[in-house]
């Protein structure tokens, strides 16, 4: 480092006044500690669509405390703060000796890019085999076979057979082929595959130690939200996780928002306990909360009371637009050399991040995005109105139990006129 | 149609910078025609002088096949979008909340078409967007600025 002369004033290292709340921005930075991460977290206090009722974490980790093998839904649009909400019912559920939790995103056991049964409940059994032996010690044998079984199940194995193909064999034309007769009684839900069936064998003989000293298992499975399309989602609950029902372990699951609006209505009909996360209120004279996750991340020493609004407000309640918008603008006001975060600096983050949204929109939806903010009318019914809600260009709202969507301000921002 | 603001290699090196090499962040870059490969040479020399720190480039097409390795040494990645794939596209669509969770910076460099594909297809990966630029040249506006 070069020394000062005698005089020279020190430069101020301006990383150091932007790079600290960079970092509590970034909720995925690994310079956080948990300790430091968990500060920053702002609980909700109550439930977002209704302030009677308590905070969905809590609800969750009520039902799970109370009612072992109940499995529960969380929906909610992109960056809408599900992963907070269940690392807060995790945070709480901790609190038990007895509790058993495995949080799994579905990134980590699947790719998603076609329907796999029976990888998710895998991963919960290898998780669970994971979670015996380090409470319970070494487990019996069967146990470790039935692990051994379903890690191969799971991962896959090699082996090597004799090759006994004998063509003769269809020569006499003594074959079989298998007709299904579809019966008149159609049921609820379609039989579990063979396999998701003899995985779920498997995961009542790992379960079987925990549940012998009675303890409360909960399985949280963050991610599933990211699969979009409802049937997808559809498939996962109706084979892995009817697999786990009647085994007393309890599952909370992310949804995807299309399910939410889903005319099926499969969320309510599947699941006991379903909420819901629309966008956070944006009006600091309804809620403070907004606010308070910026000025929690020390926002209030780096701008005016005048731009923290302003975040908040383009932000449309999304939480992770709001941490963006901040961290944009901060990047912009250190390119500019500057030591504060100006008005000027948050505008042109809220235009980026309309610029983003209005990447992609074509004729059909421009239409249907200023429909919504001309005549506030706004259907989530066809393929192009379920996309902008999707891709969050639409939000939902729900204020004092009415429900109402809006376009996404920092879009507004940039929404070319109409030719 | 889309306008982004415009950064050059040494103005986004300078922002990778002030937020930390090992604070995890995700980069759209847009950048057409010939100065792809400039823009490629100039993040290469920022990031080393920069940052003390290497860049290691990939193309889409290289990443379908082997994949993106995992990283931990602070290193930054770039990925330049040479064909639009969208096999790729949605697997990091999907997989967005896991790219860069053992830390470091990912940069994904395409033409404006591409891009526009991108922000309106993978609607997760663009909510994990930390800025989207369109990148020039430094030489575009004029001497290394000091």
């Amino acid at each position: 480092m070069a020394q000062l002369t005698k005089g020279e004033a020190a430069t101020p290292d301006r990383r150091q006044i932007f790079r600290p709340f960079l970092e509590r921005l970034n909720s995925i930075s690994p310079n956080n500690s948990v300790a430091e991460r968990n500060s920053l977290i702002v609980s909700p206090k109550s439930d977002p669509r209704d302030p009677d009722q308590p905070a969905i974490h809590e609800a969750f980790a009520t039902t799970a405390e109370l009612n072992r093998g109940v499995q529960m839904a969380l929906v909610g649009g992109i960056g809408s703060g599900e992963t907070t909400e269940l690392l807060l019912t995790l945070g709480r559920l901790k609190s038990h000796d007895d509790a058993v939790n495995v949080f799994l995103d579905a990134a980590e056991f699947t790719d998603f890019s076609e329907t796999n049964p029976g990888a998710m409940l895998s991963a919960i059994g290898l998780n669970l085999f994971a979670q015996s032996n380090k409470r319970l010690g070494k487990a019996s044998e069967e146990v470790q076979s039935a692990a051994v079984k379903l890690r191969e199940l799971a991962l896959g194995k090699t082996e090597w057979h004799d090759q006994d193909y004998d063509s003769s064999d269809y020569a006499d034309g003594d074959y079989r082929v298998q007709v299904h007769v579809p019966g008149l009684m159609k049921p609820r839900f379609p039989e579990l595959k063979e396999r998701v069936a003899e995985i779920g064998d498997l995961l009542t003989a790992i379960l079987s130690p925990m549940l012998e000293r009675d303890s409360q298992i909960t399985v949280i499975v963050d991610g599933l939200d990211r699969l979009i399309e409802p049937t997808r989602f559809r498939e996962f609950a109706e084979q892995d996780l009817r697999a786990v029902r009647g085994k007393r372990v309890t599952m909370i699951v992310a949804a995807p928002l299309l399910m939410w609006y889903d005319d099926s209505r499969f969320l309510q009909d599947y699941f006991d306990v379903v909420r819901h996360i629309p966008a956070a209120e944006t009006d600091p004279k309804e809620s403070g909360f907004l606010k308070e996750i910026l000025k929690r991340r020390g926002a209030n020493k780096l701008m005016s009371a005048a731009s923290i609004n302003d975040i908040c407000q383009f932000s449309g309640g999304v939480l992770r637009d709001l941490l963006e918008l901040a961290q944009s603008a901060a990047q912009y006001a250190y390119l500019d050399s500057g030591d504060r975060i100006e008005h000027r600096h948050v505008q042109a983050a809220i235009r980026q991040l309309g610029n983003r949204y209005l990447a992609g929109v074509g004729g059909t939806r421009r239409r249907l995005i200023r429909r919504l903010i001309r005549d506030k009318q706004f259907w989530p019914h066809s393929a192009e109105s379920k996309d902008l809600l999707v891709n969050r260009q639409v939000l939902e709202y729900s204020r004092h139990g009415r429900d109402y969507f809006l376009v996404h301000p920092a879009l507004i921002q940039v929404l070319p006129e109409p030719a | 149609m889309m306008e982004f603001e415009e950064v050059t290699p040494f103005r986004l090196v300078r922002s990778l910078g002030v937020s930390g090499t090992r604070n995890p962040a995700i980069y759209l870059l847009i950048c057409d025609g010939p100065s792809v490969l400039e823009i490629e040479q100039d993040l290469s020399t920022e990031t080393e002088v920069q940052l003390g720190t290497v860049i290691r480039i990939s193309t889409a097409s290289e990443v379908l096949r082997d994949g993106l390795p995992a990283w931990d040494d602070g290193s930054t990645r770039l990925i330049y979008f040479d064909r639009w794939l969208p096999k790729l596209v949605a697997a990091m669509d999907r997989h967005s909340a896991l790219l860069v969770q053992d830390g470091g910076q990912l940069l994904m460099l395409a033409d404006k078409k591409f891009a526009e594909r991108l922000l309106g297809g993978a609607p997760n990966l663009r909510s994990r967007l930390a800025d989207v630029f369109q990148i020039i040249p430094d030489k575009s506006l004029g001497a290394r600025p000091a």
